[in-house]
Formats: C-alpha cells, sequence, structure tokens
C-alpha cells in the first residue's frame, strides 16, 4: 500500500468510527438545533455560573455531542461571555 | 458605556425610539463588535487574517445582529441576562457567515475534482484491514445495506453531505429546499435507522468502536 493508499484508508477509518461515534449517541428523542439554541444562552449562563448544566438541561447536552455546529457555537459563546470575567 | 443595564433596562431603552434607543443600540453594537473581535482573532483558521480585516469582520457581523436581536426582541423571555441571549444571537449569526464562505472556497475546489455522492462512500476494502474483526465487517454490510436500500437518496445525500463533507446545515438546507428543522430531521431519522438495524443484529455501536482498539 503506497503512502496515498494509506491517508486514503486512515480517513475512510476516522469516517467509519466518526459514524459509529454519532450512532452510538443518537437517541429516539433529540432536541433540534433551534430548541438547543433557544436553552443555549441558559446553558452557557449555568456553566458560567459552576453549575452542572448536564443535569439541569441534560438533552442540551446530547445535542452539544451530537452537533458539531451548535458545539462550535457553545464553545464561542463560553469564550465571549468569559471574556467579561477577564 | 452603560453596559450596566439590567434586561428590563435594555429591553426598555431597545424599545423607546429617540436618544434612549439609539444609546442602547451604540452601546450593544460596541459590547458585540468588541467580544466578536477578540473571538475572531483567537480563531486559528483566521490567524493569516490582519487585525483591520478583523476589525472589519466583527462590525459587519455585529451590525448584522443588531438588526437580528431588534427583530426578535418579543422571542426574549428573560430567562438569561440580555447580553447573554444576545451574544448567542451574534454567534450564530458570525459562525453561520464564516462557514458559508469556508464552504464556498471548499466546495470550489471541489468541482475541480471528483466531489460526486458515493452512496457507498465507506467501502469496506478501504476501511477494514485484512486482518479487521469479523464484528466490522458484519457492521459494516449491515450500514451499507441501509445506507443503499433504506434510506431515501435525499436522506443518504444529506448525511453524506454533513459527515463526509462537512456540508453547513444552513446550506445544505437552502439546497434541498428544507428547513433547518427539517434537515435536521431527516438525518436524525437516518441515524435512527441505521442505529436500530445494528442493534437488531446485536451490534451496538460502542461494541464496534471498542473493536477498533
Amino acid at each position: 500500500m503506497n503512502a496515498s493508499q494509506k491517508g486514503r484508508s486512515s480517513d475512510l477509518q476516522n469516517l467509519w468510527q466518526k459514524l459509529l461515534r454519532t450512532l452510538s449517541l443518537t437517541h429516539e428523542r433529540e432536541l433540534t438545533c433551534d430548541e438547543a439554541q433557544d436553552l443555549m444562552d441558559s446553558y452557557v449562563e449555568l456553566e458560567l455560573a459552576g453549575e452542572n448544566p448536564q443535569t439541569i438541561l441534560p438533552k442540551v447536552s446530547q445535542h452539544l455531542r451530537i452537533c458539531p455546529e451548535c458545539k462550535e457555537e457553545h464553545d464561542a459563546l463560553i469564550k465571549i461571555l468569559k471574556m467579561d470575567e477577564d | 458605556m452603560s453596559i450596566s443595564r439590567n434586561n428590563d433596562a435594555w429591553i426598555e431603552d431597545l424599545q423607546t425610539p429617540g436618544p434612549r434607543k439609539d444609546a442602547a443600540i451604540t452601546d450593544l453594537l460596541a459590547w458585540l463588535q468588541k467580544r466578536l473581535f477578540f473571538y475572531l482573532r483567537d480563531r486559528s483558521d483566521l490567524r493569516s487574517r490582519h487585525d483591520g480585516e478583523l476589525q472589519d469582520m466583527s462590525a459587519d457581523f455585529a451590525q448584522e445582529s443588531v438588526l437580528i436581536i431588534l427583530q426578535k426582541m418579543d422571542q426574549f423571555q428573560g430567562r438569561s441576562k440580555f447580553t447573554t441571549w444576545a451574544a448567542k444571537i451574534a454567534v450564530h449569526q458570525a459562525l453561520g457567515e464564516l462557514r458559508r464562505a469556508r464552504w464556498r472556497d471548499i466546495s470550489l475546489q471541489a468541482a475541480t475534482q471528483d466531489g460526486a455522492f458515493e452512496p457507498d462512500f465507506l467501502r469496506r476494502k478501504d476501511v477494514i484491514s485484512p486482518e479487521g474483526s469479523a464484528i466490522q465487517k458484519e457492521a459494516m454490510d449491515v450500514v451499507m445495506d441501509v445506507m443503499q436500500n433504506e434510506l431515501s437518496e435525499r436522506q443518504s445525500r444529506a448525511l453524506y453531505a454533513r459527515l463526509v463533507l462537512g456540508e453547513p446545515s444552513s446550506v445544505l438546507a437552502e439546497e434541498l429546499g428544507v428547513s433547518h428543522n427539517t434537515l435536521y430531521k431527516l438525518i436524525h431519522d437516518a441515524r435512527k435507522r441505521l442505529k436500530a438495524r445494528l442493534l437488531e443484529r446485536g451490534l451496538s455501536p460502542e461494541e464496534i468502536l471498542s473493536s477498533f482498539k
């Protein structure tokens, strides 16, 4: 197997594992992005206050594990709001 | 800058036409722009941009966001600080724009390559080595069978676009002519179907993942 084939095989392996991880996190009932976004401000405030939002808003936590876009926005929001603390 | 307003003051000021509203908009714009600028400057994919360019980008994002915030004022329910709610809208707006811009670059590059949809994109011979476990081979057969025979073409394409190509959901929803929520449900149904078929065969995704170790 040459370097290019090895790279392609590795990409596909990563993809296969990514799909399996996504399936392992799939639940019968999930929040949509809009529903998760609706609760995102409350969620990050709980997080910044040192509370455990995963217990209080578990469905949002679940959505953030499966949706990379909402996770990216969550992380950005935390960064932005932490500027007020620094 | 009077950013120390409480929620009631923000709402009242932003809904009272005249100097109070103008001052509140100016404060909100400045607050958002400053934070967006520092956020953009911290992103690894924007490291090559000059501060002036990032200032312009953050100013544009902040202005677009404030327009959206003013339109959505009646949706603010006071469950968080007003500024947290406003920042959430600004982040959604800014990151949505960045994703669309990045996708335009990627899709332009892909147009010159073979970027066609491949229903059998996880071809077993490429993914599973000869010494790969039996469980992985069986799981791959199930997944490929569902992808090709049970999911609608729209579901397979949506799953492929999100998982393989990383196409932004807003762009994909537009292409498919559906709402963002409908797209999420389309892919969620596909994921549920794939997971159910694996479990019917006694294959849990967690177990298959652990076989890689």
